[in-house]
């Protein structure tokens, strides 16, 4: 029997591929934005601000990496549920299932890491810049005559709030892998059933009505869901840990109909 | 070897080994090879070539020893007996076939010394 | 000689098609058995079937009297078409995957087999012939210590001299106790390494004999075949 580490491991493999590609591609199509900012006058930067160009043009591609990033993983994982390459190896489909999803949230944060990593590094020629310098250098004097540094840090980062933030991506990330899934399984498993005369056109209309139930149901849900939103709560952190608690059971209830599916009626082909 | 496809398997190999014991080439005593290694010259199967032994165990030709392998007895007598027999078997296939072409025995013999004659002549 | 498989009372349905009905099926251990049968009859299922693939099946599939899909999978090697690797996967890279993911995988196995089938490390999936994949996924199959091994027409795009190499690879390299099972829509040179043939044919087992029963009532095994399928063509 194989272990899931050793799964988990393989999946991730796969991932990091384009993890690579994709901190490489925003890499690139910002150093270019930022030449073209640099040498142009009278551009989206102003003289003081151009050795910020690198920095803040790189950065402005990171949500659409991040979605790409989403996408792409997505994508490989509904690939490795259908492929008998993968489903021959011998787990149980509970394990198969969180080493997917688990392998894909872990290569996100990697990326993320990535990301930051290339920020730090687009930023140093900002240090070339005198104005700049006197900048840090003046932010960095108002910290340090606080007499409490430790006290305002917390003040301006709430460790609770963080870490409840942080949990509240995790469980949305696992969501949106488990929808995904969700839509997938159920709506090949379904097309399994009927006749295979325009199965794709057939597939297509269940998964519309599919996504329509999912709608109708997360309607319902509106109430709970109102509470994901950020801090407008008189309590934060309550409404965090409700929230939180609500995604975490739709992950579970989710994640159980996509083992069952894959253990009982998805084949690989 | 070329094996026909509708003899079975095992009584090809007795008889390919038959012959190679009635030509001298393994000699009375001489250890048989391997199963595994007659199965991979012969392109057939372990088992397969296991039933052959077997069989030729049971008629005394071969000897198994567990552990070591098959073993040509040293009985001669048998192993000439056996050679009659396959000759026996040799020329009845022979004359099988000549039936079949409308010769009787006795014809067969005439057009046997002919050919032979004939062959002498090249 | 040990029950190794056990196939009892097998239906299997999808898109409303019966594809296999009713299949029962024992196969022992340490026997090298041809699946023979016309294309779409089957053959591919029921092994996908055997090895836990394919799914919502009616009737009991047991290996070692054990139907759990965890244990066949580690149990069974079943060649695959490496669709779920990209065609960029260097063959070293599937060597890995292999090796990493199946715990009975011989490394130096496979690096015989590879060398012997002339694939290099480098090659890249994309780049292989037909033949060439189907060696490698050859290679791939028999480098785990299964107990059973399952080759879905196996030698289709190779051509009839490595075709034989691999035979006697096989005759080399199997395991006294484990079984394989190939198979194929034509009988070709396999014939003479048989133990049994199984043939499928209108969604079930047509016929399960010994070769050289077969063989002693004075057909070859193509003959027996092609007459089993001869008595369709006359409805």
């Amino acid at each position: 029997m194989t272990t899931f580490k050793a799964l988990f491991n393989q999946m991730g493999k796969k991932k990091r591929r384009s993890i690579y590609l994709l901190a490489l591609l925003q890499l690139v199509a910002g150093s270019v934005f930022a030449l073209w900012a640099f040498f142009s006058n009278g551009g989206a930067f102003s003289n003081t601000d151009k050795p910020l160009a690198w920095f803040v043009m790189v950065a402005t591609f990171t949500p659409f990496t991040d979605i790409a990033y989403v996408i792409l993983s997505a994508w490989q994982n509904e690939k490795e549920y259908s492929s008998q390459t993968w489903r021959l190896v011998p787990i149980s489909s509970s394990k198969f299932y969180l080493a997917n999803i688990l392998s894909a949230i872990v290569n996100g944060l990697y990326l993320v890491l990535i990301q930051i990593g290339m920020g730090i590094v687009t930023f140093l020629p900002a240090f070339l810049s005198k104005d700049i310098r006197t900048n840090i250098w003046q932010i960095n004097q108002a910290f340090g005559k606080e007499t409490h540094f430790w006290q305002k840090v917390s003040d301006s980062f709430p460790i609770g709030e963080i870490l409840s933030a942080f949990l509240a991506f995790l469980l949305f990330a696992i969501l949106v892998y488990s929808i995904i899934t969700t839509l997938n399984l159920s709506s090949r498993t379904i097309t399994d059933f009927l006749p295979d005369k325009h199965s794709k056109l057939v597939r297509f209309i269940i998964m519309i009505i599919l996504i329509f139930i999912f709608i109708v149901l997360t309607n319902n849900l509106g109430g709970l869901l109102n509470q994901l939103r950020w801090g407008d709560t008189d309590n934060g952190l309550l409404a965090f840990a409700e929230s939180n608690l609500v995604m975490a059971l739709i992950d579970i209830i989710l994640g159980s109909i996509n083992i069952w599916l894959l253990k009982e009626f998805h084949e690989g082909k | 070897m070329q094996f026909q496809d509708n003899i079975p398997i095992y009584v090809q190999i007795e008889k390919y080994l038959y012959r190679q014991i009635a030509l001298g080439k393994i000699k009375p005593g001489e250890k048989v090879p391997s199963v595994r290694q007659l199965a991979v010259d012969l392109t057939v199967n372990v088992n397969t070539v296991q039933r052959a032994l077997n069989q030729m165990n049971t008629e005394g030709i071969l000897e198994v020893r567990r552990g070591l392998g098959s073993f040509v007895t040293t009985d001669t007598e048998l192993i000439l007996q056996k050679r009659k027999e396959l000759i026996k078997d040799t020329m009845s296939e022979f004359l099988e076939s000549t039936a079949q072409l409308g010769l009787t025995p006795e014809k067969t013999l005439e057009e046997l010394k002919k050919f032979i004659e004939e062959e002498k002549g090249d | 000689m040990n029950k190794l498989l056990e196939v009892k009372g097998l239906t299997y349905k999808k898109n409303l098609r019966t594809i296999l009905k009713d299949v029962n099926l024992d196969v022992e251990s340490g026997k090298i058995i041809a699946l023979l049968g016309e294309n779409g009859a089957g053959k591919t299922t029921l092994m996908r079937v055997i090895v836990a693939i394919a799914k919502h099946y009616q009737g009991k599939v047991l290996l070692n009297g054990d139907g759990s899909e965890v244990y066949r999978k580690a149990n069974i090697a079943m060649t695959d078409n490496l669709k779920g690797l990209s065609d960029s996967t260097k063959v070293g890279e599937v060597e890995e995957f292999y090796q990493k993911l199946f715990v009975d995988f011989d490394s130096s196995k496979f690096e015989q087999l590879r060398s012997f089938m002339k694939l290099s490390n480098d090659m890249k999936l994309g780049q292989l012939s037909r033949g060439m994949r189907e060696k490698l996924e050859i290679a791939l199959t028999l480098s785990r210590e299964a107990k059973l091994y399952l080759l879905d027409e196996p030698f289709s795009g190779i051509d009839p001299m490595s075709r034989k190499r691999i035979i006697n690879s096989i005759l080399l390299w199997k395991s006294a106790d484990s079984t394989i099972i190939i198979s194929d829509h034509f009988v070709n040179e396999i014939t003479t390494i048989l133990d049994e043939v199984v043939i499928v044919k209108d969604k079930k087992i047509a016929s399960h004999l010994s070769a050289d029963d077969i063989r002693a009532k004075g057909h070859s095994i193509e003959e027996y075949y092609e007459s089993l399928y001869a008595d369709e063509g006359a409805e």
